[in-house]
C-alpha cells in the first residue's frame, strides 16, 4: 500500500476511480476511432476546451470587472439601488439566448433543401425577448429606485447586499 | 561563466515558480470560487446531465440499432446493451424522454459555464502534474470538459440544422463522445464525492444562498480546491450569482419547452428550432424532409404507383385504391423527433399487420419498409414485429381526413406508436416481411 502511494501518489481507491472512468472513456474513443472521423472529433475536444479558456475567460473577466464597478457605485450612498447591475442582469440573459441559437438568429447555412421551416422569425423574436427583458429590468430598476428614495439614508437597506464591505 | 548558464537559470526559475499569469493562484481573486459553489453547481449538473445520459441511453433503444439496418453507430458492445425491444405504448413516451433529453442538455449550459467558472484556477495547475495519479486526473478531467462542451455543441448544431463543417456523423460522434463523457464522469464523481460531501458538512447545503453580502465570504484557501489565496471584497452574494445563472437557465427552457406540447403551449417555444408558425389545414404540420428535397419525382407518386408487399413466398403489388378499398383504421397518434419536437394529428390506412396477412404472412415479424427516397439513412427502416403487430400501426394513407400532402409521404406513409419519428418512413415504395 505505501508502496502504491510512493509510487501513484494517492491511494487504491483514486486508482480504481481513475481507471474504471478512463476504461469506459477508452471505449468510447476506440469506437470513434473505428468510425475514421476521429481526427476531427478530437479536433473538436481541443476546440471545445480551447474557445471556453480563450473565449469565456476574457468573457467572465470583464464581467467580473463591471460587477467590481457596480460594487463601487454602490458604495456610493446617495446611489443605493445598482442601476448597472440591472443592466448587466438582462444582457447576460440574452448574449446566453444568442449563443444557444445563433445559428437560427444568424440564419448560418444551414442543412436544406430538405427542410421547409422558415428561420426567418428567429431575429426579431430574440430581439423583442431582449427588448422584454430590458423593459422589466427597467421597470424593476424604477420600482426599487422610487422606494429607496422614501427611506432615510442610514435605514437604507444594504440594497441587495451591494454596498462591499472593507476588501477581506 | 558559460553562455547557457542564464537561459539555464531562468528554465529552473520557471519550472519551479511557473510561467506566471493564470498558473499563479493569487491572481484568481473572487471570494465566490471554491467547494461548495462548484459543489453546489455539481447538483445541478449531476440531475441534468443524468437526464440526458438516461433519455439519451433509451433514444439510442428507440431506434432498436439489433435490427437489420437499423444502427446508426458501428457494432462493439453497443448491441447487447441496447438491444431489448422498444414498445409501442403509451406512444407519447419516445416525446417524452427526447423532450427532455433536448431540454435538460440546453438549461444545462449556464451551469457547466458556471462550473467550469468556479473551478477555472485549477485547471492552470503549476507543475500540471506532479505524480502518476494527478496526471490520470488531468487526463480524465481534459476528457470530462471537452466532452462536456462537445456534447452541448454538437447537440444545439444538430437540432438548428446547422451542419456547416461539422465534417463527421452526428449520430456517431454524439453517441461515442456520451460514453467518454460517462467514463470521465465516473471517475470525477469517484475522486470529488468527498470534497462535496466535505463542503456540504462545513458550509451547509443551502445555508450559503442566505449570506447578505457583508456575510459573503471566501472559503478557506486550500491548493486542492478553488479558494482563492488572497480573495478580493465580493461584489455579489452567492445567491445573487447563483440567481443570475438559473435566471439565464429558465430564459433557455422558457422558450424552448413549448415545442413538446401542442395547443398553447406550444406558441411559447418562441426560440425552439422547430417553433415557427406552421399555417392551418389538414397538412399543416412540421415536416424534416421535403418531398423536392429527397428527390421525389411527381411521376412516381401518381396513378401509377404501386406498393410492393413481400411475403414468404408471395409477392403483392397494390396500387393506392387496392388500400383505401381494405378495411380503414383511424388513430390518433403523434410523431415524436429525436430534436425533441413533437406533433399530434390523427392518421386513417392500413393496419401493418392487415398487410402481413395480404402478403400471406401471419404474424408480421419483423418488417423492412423501404421508401422511394433514392438514399440517406432514413430512406428506409426495420420495424420490430412488435411494433408492426400493434393494432395503432398503420400505412396511413390519410391525416386528418384529407390525402397526405407529397411532404408528408404521398402516397402512403407508416405511422408506429412511440417510434422514434425517422422511422415512421415516408413515400413508401416496398413492405418486406419476416427479415
Amino acid at each position: 500500500m505505501a508502496l502504491l502511494r510512493r509510487a501513484y501518489g494517492a491511494g487504491p481507491g483514486h486508482l480504481a476511480a481513475t481507471l474504471a472512468g478512463l476504461l469506459i472513456a477508452a471505449y468510447g474513443i476506440a469506437r470513434i476511432g473505428q468510425h475514421g472521423s476521429w481526427p476531427r472529433v478530437a479536433v473538436y475536444f481541443v476546440l471545445a476546451i480551447l474557445a471556453h479558456d480563450l473565449f469565456l475567460l476574457p468573457l467572465y473577466t470583464l464581467l467580473y470587472a463591471a460587477t467590481w464597478r457596480v460594487g463601487r457605485i454602490g458604495a456610493d450612498r446617495s446611489r443605493r439601488v445598482p442601476v448597472l447591475r440591472h443592466l448587466v442582469v438582462p444582457t447576460v440573459i440574452s448574449a446566453v439566448l444568442f449563443i444557444a441559437w445563433f445559428p437560427l438568429i444568424l440564419r448560418l447555412p444551414r442543412f436544406s433543401g430538405t427542410l421547409t421551416a422558415d428561420v426567418s422569425v428567429y431575429l426579431s423574436r430574440w430581439l423583442i425577448i431582449t427588448a422584454a427583458l430590458f423593459l422589466a429590468s427597467g421597470a424593476l430598476y424604477a420600482i426599487r429606485a422610487l422606494r429607496a428614495r422614501g427611506l432615510p439614508a442610514q435605514e437604507a437597506p444594504p440594497a441587495d447586499g451591494l454596498a462591499p464591505g472593507p476588501p477581506a | 561563466m558559460s553562455a547557457l548558464d542564464r537561459p539555464r537559470r531562468q528554465l529552473r526559475r520557471l519550472l519551479a515558480e511557473g510561467p506566471g499569469g493564470p498558473f499563479d493562484r493569487a491572481r484568481w481573486t473572487s471570494p465566490l470560487r471554491g467547494p461548495w459553489m462548484a459543489s453546489f453547481l455539481s447538483i445541478g449538473l449531476a440531475v441534468l446531465f443524468g437526464l440526458d445520459l438516461l433519455t439519451g441511453y433509451l433514444s439510442y433503444v428507440a431506434y432498436q440499432p439489433g435490427l437489420p439496418g437499423n444502427a446508426l453507430t458501428g457494432g462493439g458492445l453497443d448491441r447487447h446493451l441496447f438491444g431489448w425491444t422498444w414498445p409501442t405504448g403509451p406512444a407519447w413516451l419516445y416525446g417524452v424522454t427526447q423532450g427532455v433529453h433536448i431540454l435538460a442538455g440546453t438549461v444545462a449550459i449556464p451551469i457547466l459555464a458556471a462550473k467550469l467558472w468556479t473551478v477555472m484556477p485549477k485547471f492552470y495547475k503549476w507543475p500540471p502534474a506532479k505524480s502518476a495519479s494527478q496526471a490520470l486526473e488531468r487526463l480524465s478531467l481534459g476528457l470530462l470538459v471537452g466532452s462536456s462542451i462537445f456534447l452541448v455543441i454538437t447537440g444545439l448544431i444538430d437540432i438548428s440544422y446547422w451542419y456547416a463543417g461539422l465534417g463527421f456523423s452526428f449520430v456517431a460522434a454524439h453517441f461515442y463522445a456520451a460514453w467518454v463523457f460517462l467514463g470521465a464522469l465516473v471517475a470525477h464523481v469517484g475522486l470529488k464525492l468527498g470534497v462535496m460531501r466535505q463542503a456540504f458538512r462545513t458550509r451547509g447545503v443551502l445555508a450559503p444562498l442566505r449570506e447578505d453580502l457583508r456575510a459573503t465570504a471566501a472559503e478557506p484557501f486550500d491548493a486542492e480546491t478553488s479558494a482563492p489565496v488572497a480573495p478580493a471584497a465580493p461584489t455579489v452574494t452567492r445567491r445573487g450569482m447563483l440567481g443570475m445563472v438559473g435566471g439565464a437557465s429558465l430564459a433557455l427552457g422558457a422558450f424552448l419547452f413549448g415545442e413538446s406540447f401542442l395547443g398553447g403551449l406550444r406558441g411559447t417555444a418562441l426560440l425552439a428550432p422547430r417553433g415557427q408558425d406552421v399555417g392551418s389545414g389538414p397538412n399543416a404540420f412540421q415536416v424534416n424532409k421535403t418531398a423536392a428535397g429527397v428527390g421525389i419525382k411527381p411521376s412516381e407518386t401518381d396513378a401509377s404507383w404501386r406498393l410492393e408487399l413481400q411475403g414468404d413466398p408471395h409477392k403483392v403489388t397494390l396500387s393506392r385504391a387496392d388500400l383505401l378499398a381494405m378495411e380503414q383504421h383511424t388513430h390518433e397518434l403523434p410523431i415524436n423527433c429525436v430534436e425533441g419536437w413533437s406533433t399530434l394529428q390523427t392518421w386513417t390506412g392500413v393496419r401493418l399487420r392487415d398487410l402481413a396477412a395480404r402478403a400471406g404472412v401471419a404474424s408480421p415479424g419483423n418488417v423492412r419498409v423501404q421508401s422511394l427516397q433514392g438514399g440517406g439513412q432514413f430512406s428506409h427502416a426495420t420495424l420490430s414485429g412488435h411494433q408492426a403487430g400493434d393494432d395503432r400501426a398503420l400505412l396511413a394513407l390519410k391525416v386528418n381526413g384529407a390525402d397526405l400532402s407529397a411532404d408528408h409521404g404521398f402516397p402512403a406513409r407508416v405511422i408506429v406508436p412511440n417510434a422514434p419519428g425517422v422511422h415512421n418512413t415516408k413515400w413508401v415504395a416496398s413492405m418486406r416481411f419476416g427479415v
